[in-house]
């Protein structure tokens, strides 16, 4: 039994990195940062520090060594993964690896692994430092356990994430720059919502409904929410990861939709619980439609595109056992199903918060609009990193392109009448919950959009043929 | 039913048609020398049949089992060496093979056995505590078959194992091969050099361009098509007059060439009479010094069948 749990991959990785003298370059450099950061903050405090006690130091040290531990492991964690599949690949080790009958999901576990126990390592390392504050008291235990699992936490997440860039990259050097890239401009775009919406508040600007960050669930509830979310995201960047080692990423695609639905469940559930717990004053109604639109919008360009299979019938698409093929064409079914359990999940919401049922029909045909033009761009570019980034760059622009000309028109003394016109790319409208925007206009004419675009599909396809036959 | 087949195997990059309905066979014990130029569709043919592509026609089994829907079962039957292939950095000899003892999942109390078994078939005994990129090229290689032989494959699927190796080296391969040989393995082997399989293989195939010219056992083969063989004939002089003889006076002598001093003529008459040929040499007085039926090898099959797509 034991043998089974035996992973040759894990003690392979952790061999390796072990007796490599850049990780203990790499430890070194991480505890000399880290022993810096104490140096100068008791500097700082000893000269510029308020309340100048034992307790206050020990505290404000704290805080500073957790934060620059943190930040150090949020950013080593992606490094100890990124080149994990890419260097096998470079060094030619990768079809041997594949050759063997460990599953692909056993081979990404024991990289991810071998990373996080590394982390574990580099927070270890660090707590000689900590134990040095507990002398002067006042350190919490409780919060500093709390924040050591918060770290290790985002460490799992990183890791599992630069993990799946591995997989999907074909060297390390794009891996690292798409890793870090897409991180930096993530936590960048963080940083900047974040502030916006602080500065909004602080300015008595509308907030976002949709923002209640579980103020009704109670403290064990929201515990459990967040250790299976964060471990159902770990899962399903290791599941995409474990996809990407497969000859046929798309054979694999089923268990990743799987994985979207439980955490899309987990959602749901802990939305249900938190609006049937709060009472509000300021009730917002269609809060489950557009919240169900929000989410999936951030996961449809993924799920919208890629290669499309080309050997079935249309109509066989629609039979059940399709859902198991990961391709575009299953997709639009697959998004009816959640869109049906939304619905049903709707009916337990309490009645002020509920959804209108025209709301439902707008969402559905976002989905069906953006799922018609997500199949054109990938039949069209019949690449499936080209076809993501082609539909993201697509509605991106019509983004861009409609505030610009809604804000010149607006200083012109216009009435916001091009603001509907952003539906065409993002799902706005169940946000205005007065009904400013008429979005039943769109309930008639995403439906249209959708078919024009399966037409220009079909047109292409007819094209394609007959220039091969022609050819041939 | 055969141990290794594929039917139809198509694989195509885009327009480029690396593989074109494919058709092997190997039963179980069969030694297969899969021949042709480089970029024939070798090495995509092994990588097809060892689960690592998928075919986009056809269909390949390994006893029984299919490649693409049962690659699990397919990888536990077969060993696989590919042309190119890397070693781990910072990993010791033995370490690098309880590492894929433990992959095939060897329990844990055979591994050390097993692992000083295959060190010793492959001759590496001596370099166990070594680190892997320590070793000599042709120490990888044989540390490569080791890895491939560790979960006691039925089917060795072996791409270029020679290939760069000294002549040392190459001549130790080929010993090991024979050795797998008479274990009883079933192996399929690519190589672009001929003399390295004659003494191995009892099948060949050649491939070219992703095509199949011909296949099976290569005595079968040879009968097939060489339905010929190439008599040498020295003569004393007056090479004119016994050339007029073969030509003109024999039914069952094509082709006749003068290279050399040496006259060789390709005779298609029945095996085993062609000392009608000297008779008719020796009843027109010409004087032959030796007669010779030239062996036909694989190099002589592989230019007759490539030949037509040469020109």
């Amino acid at each position: 039994m034991i043998e089974r749990l035996e992973n040759p991959v894990f003690r392979q990785s952790s061999r390796q990195r072990m007796r490599g003298a850049r990780t203990y370059g790499c430890l070194l450099a991480y505890l000399l940062v880290l022993g810096l950061v104490v140096i100068i903050s008791y500097d700082q405090f000893v000269a510029h520090g308020v309340q100048r006690t034992t307790t206050g130091l020990a505290q404000m040290l704290f805080g500073t060594l957790a934060m620059t531990q943190w930040f150090l492991v949020a950013f080593i964690t992606p490094a100890l993964t990124t080149s994990a599949i890419t260097m096998e690949r470079e060094q030619r080790t990768y079809d041997l690896l594949m050759m063997t009958p460990l599953s692909r999901f056993t081979i990404v576990w024991g990289k991810f692994a071998s990373a996080l126990a590394f982390t574990v390592v580099m927070i270890v390392c660090g707590m000689p430092l900590v134990a040095v504050l507990f002398l002067m008291g006042g350190v919490d235990v409780g919060l500093m356990l709390t924040l050591y699992l918060g770290m290790l936490a985002t460490g799992a997440v990183l890791a599992a994430y630069g993990l799946m860039m591995s997989t999907i990259c074909a060297t390390s050097t794009l891996a690292n720059l798409l890793t870090y890239g897409s991180l930096a401009v993530g936590y960048f775009g963080a940083a900047v919502t974040g502030t916006a919406y602080t500065l909004s508040r602080a300015f008595g600007g509308g907030s976002f409904n949709m923002l209640w960050l579980g103020a009704g669930l109670t403290s064990w509830q929201m515990w459990t929410f967040v250790v299976l979310t964060l471990l159902l995201t770990v899962w399903l960047l290791l599941q995409i990861a474990s996809n990407y080692l497969l000859a046929d990423p798309r054979a694999g695609a089923w268990k990743t939709r799987s994985l979207l639905i439980a955490l899309y469940l987990l959602i749901l559930v802990a939305t249900l619980l938190d609006a049937q717990a709060t009472t509000r004053t300021s009730a917002s109604a269609n809060y489950l439609g557009g919240l169900f639109a929000f989410l999936w919008a951030l996961v449809i360009p993924a799920l919208f595109t890629g290669v499309p299979y080309g050997s079935k019938k249309w109509y066989e698409w629609l039979y059940p056992s399709s859902l198991r093929v990961g391709a575009i064409q299953s997709a639009l079914p697959f998004m009816c199903l959640i869109v049906l359990t939304a619905i049903v999940a709707d009916r337990f919401m309490p009645a002020p918060l509920r959804t209108q049922p025209l709301v439902w029909a707008y969402v559905m045909g976002y989905f069906c609009w953006i799922w018609s033009l997500g199949y054109l761009l990938s039949f069209a570019i019949r690449n499936r990193w080209g076809a993501l980034f082609a539909l993201v760059g697509v509605l991106a622009v019509l983004v861009q392109l409609i505030s610009t000309v809604s804000i010149v028109d607006a200083n012109r003394g216009g009435q916001q009448r091009f603001e509907l016109l952003l539906n065409v790319a993002l799902p706005i409208a169940p946000w205005e919950a007065s009904g400013k925007m008429d979005y039943r206009i769109w309930v008639v004419l995403y439906p249209l959009m959708a078919t024009a675009s399966l037409l220009l599909t079909g047109w292409l396809r007819r094209f394609r043929k007959s220039a091969v036959t022609e050819g041939s | 039913m055969a141990f290794v087949e594929t039917h139809n195997l198509t694989k195509k990059y885009g327009n480029l048609v690396a593989v074109n309905n494919l058709n092997l066979r190997l039963d179980e014990g069969d030694i297969l020398g899969f021949i042709g130029p480089n970029g024939a569709g070798k090495t995509t043919t092994i990588r097809i049949l060892a689960t690592l592509l998928e075919p986009t026609s056809g269909t390949a089994t390994i006893a029984g089992h299919d490649v693409v829907k049962e690659p699990e079962a397919v990888r536990r039957i077969i060993g696989y060496m590919p042309d190119f292939f890397g070693v781990y950095d910072d990993v010791k000899v033995w370490e690098y093979l309880d590492f894929f003892a433990c992959a095939y999942r060897v329990p844990r109390s055979e591994r050390a056995k097993l692992i000083d078994d295959v060190l010793a078939l492959t001759d590496l005994s001596h370099k166990k505590d070594d680190y892997v990129e320590a070793l000599s090229r042709g120490m990888k290689q044989r540390l490569c078959l080791a890895k491939t032989l560790l979960h006691n494959p039925q089917v060795l699927l072996l791409d270029e194992p020679a290939s760069g190796l000294d002549p040392r080296a190459r001549i130790e391969i080929k010993e090991l091969l024979k050795e797998l040989r008479n274990m009883g393995k079933t192996i399929l082997i690519s190589s672009h050099i001929l003399p390295e399989l004659a003494d191995i293989c009892n099948k060949i195939a050649i491939i070219e361009r992703g095509e199949l010219l011909i296949s099976g056992e290569i005595d079968t083969i040879m009968r097939q098509l060489t339905g010929s063989h190439v008599l040498e004939i020295k003569v004393a002089d007056d090479e004119e007059a016994a050339v007029q003889v073969l030509q003109n006076q024999l039914e069952d002598i094509r082709e006749v060439r003068v290279e050399d001093g040496v006259i060789r003529a390709h005779y298609v008459g029945p095996p085993g009479e062609h000392y009608r040929v000297v008779w008719a040499l020796a009843e027109k007085r010409v004087k032959v010094l030796s007669f010779a039926e030239q062996p036909t090898d694989l190099e002589d099959i592989f230019m007759r069948v490539t030949q037509g797509v040469v020109q």
